[in-house]
């Protein structure tokens, strides 16, 4: 460590910072520090930690207890936290597709019908894409091995395409991810992946103001799957390579595909 | 996607989970800053009750508008502390606080030692408090969970504002060297 970084941290800024007293820019300044200094953010932890551990003890006023904090946010019966569908539900998802596409086609039905009631060569037309949209629906409440290519029926529906590209550690890997621009729902498509070795997954993040949210892990024998919900201002998604059950945060050194989301 | 190599700390875990709702999410959060953020607001409105309904207006805010949040502006700590320290100042220009410094014009600020510990704390933690010189134990308890700046010690004290720094400083390493 050199000297200055020493006298920096030995100046009690540190503590200060802690203590809440310093002004927004100063704070940043420390911010700055920290991300620039890993011996910087190991000392404000282990500030962090001593201040938090020693205050049930100290005296001094005292915050809500986490109870009544929990109560007064989310009510007497505290919400579960969201599940993470651990299974693809092929049927479901399709059904879902296919129902937003049902139901895009049922108002362009009744927008056509009424500016362009005349022409009977439109009103054929738009009688054979009801009829398309009716037997894609159909479809969907088959089992999965009967439908047609996944792609084919997500791209014409309101959805986003996403392609992540393989990374260093399989150049080949492709993975589509369909993301609703209406209801946030994802969609992941495999194309090409590696096994997992045993006692682990794949996870999918969104990747949002520099910040990876979980979007659920997947399996990887099945094609189509459908993920959790996904809101908010996505630049990318990213796939890494996590144990069993997934993890809080991604594992970067085993990040295997990712790709920009270009709205 | 260079940042997402930062998303290792703790701060970061905090924040993916509130950006998806999560309620472990606010769990985290209070585990790790409940106590420095409540003395934040302490030391503002001066009154603990008063503190405590900032406190969970804080957290109200934090939870509902965690996506106001930029980390390009500085670590979630600082925005944590930002938004404690606004919500406080908002409650001291309100009707109720006003009419509260009517009533009680001063009210003194607990003496270090005047408020015993909570039943289920832990009498090692404590032991481990107690071991700490007592110049240095009033400095760490007025600091950090009775609301004071480093200034407002040295003035209170009649001590250096160098020396109580040194000796926040001292107390803390010797803290933590017992965690």
């Amino acid at each position: 460590m050199s000297d200055e970084l020493r006298s920096y941290i030995e100046s009690g800024i540190l503590e200060e910072y802690l203590n809440g007293t310093l002004s927004e820019a100063e704070s940043r300044e420390v911010d700055r520090m920290a991300d620039a200094h890993p011996e910087v953010r190991a000392e404000l932890e282990e500030i962090r930690s001593a201040i938090m551990r020693f205050g049930p003890v100290a005296g001094g006023p005292r915050p809500p207890a986490w109870e009544s904090v929990q109560q007064h946010l989310f009510g007497s019966a505290p919400a579960a936290a969201p599940v993470v569908p651990l299974r693809p539900r092929y049927a479901r998802a399709w059904a879902l597709a296919a129902s937003v596409l049902l139901a895009a086609s049922v108002l362009l039905n009744i927008w056509l019908s009424g500016s362009l009631r005349s022409s009977r060569l439109e009103s054929e037309r738009l009688r054979a894409e009801t009829a398309y949209v009716q037997q894609q629906y159909q479809a969907a409440l088959q089992p999965p091995q009967t439908l047609p290519d996944p792609a084919f029926v997500l791209n014409g529906a309101g959805f986003l395409p996403v392609e992540m590209r393989g990374l260093e550690r399989d150049p080949e890997a492709r993975i589509m991810v369909y993301w609703h621009g209406g209801s946030r729902r994802v969609f992941l498509h495999i194309h090409q992946l590696p096994e997992p070795p045993p006692g682990h997954q794949y996870q999918l993040w969104a990747i949002m103001h520099g910040v990876s949210v979980d979007a659920g892990i997947f399996d990887h024998n099945h094609g189509m799957q459908q993920l959790r919900i996904v809101d908010g201002a996505v630049e990318a998604f990213a796939v890494t390579l996590e144990s069993a059950g997934g993890s809080p945060v991604p594992s970067l050194e085993r990040m295997y595909a990712s790709g920009p989301v270009q709205m | 996607m260079q940042r997402l190599t930062e998303l290792q700390s703790a701060d970061q875990r905090i924040l993916s989970l509130l950006i998806q709702q999560n309620e472990r999410g606010m769990a985290m959060l209070y585990e790790q800053y409940a106590r420095i953020l409540f003395n934040v607001i302490y030391r503002i409105v001066k009154q603990e009750a008063m503190a405590q309904d900032v406190f969970q207006e804080v957290m109200v805010r934090v939870w509902h508008k965690i996506h106001q949040f930029d980390p390009e502006r500085g670590s979630l700590f600082t925005w944590l502390v930002s938004v404690a320290r606004n919500a406080a100042i908002d409650k001291t220009r309100s009707r109720e606080f006003r009419s509260y410094q009517r009533k009680a014009p001063i009210e003194g600020r607990p003496a270090a030692e005047s408020q015993s510990g909570a039943d289920h704390e832990s009498a090692q933690l404590r032991d481990v408090l107690r071991t700490l010189p007592d110049h240095q134990k009033v400095l760490i308890e007025m600091a950090y969970f009775q609301g004071y700046t480093h200034e407002e010690i040295a003035a209170r004290l009649q001590m250096p504002l160098g020396t109580v720094k040194t000796r926040i400083r001292t107390a803390l390493k010797y803290l933590r060297g017992l965690l």
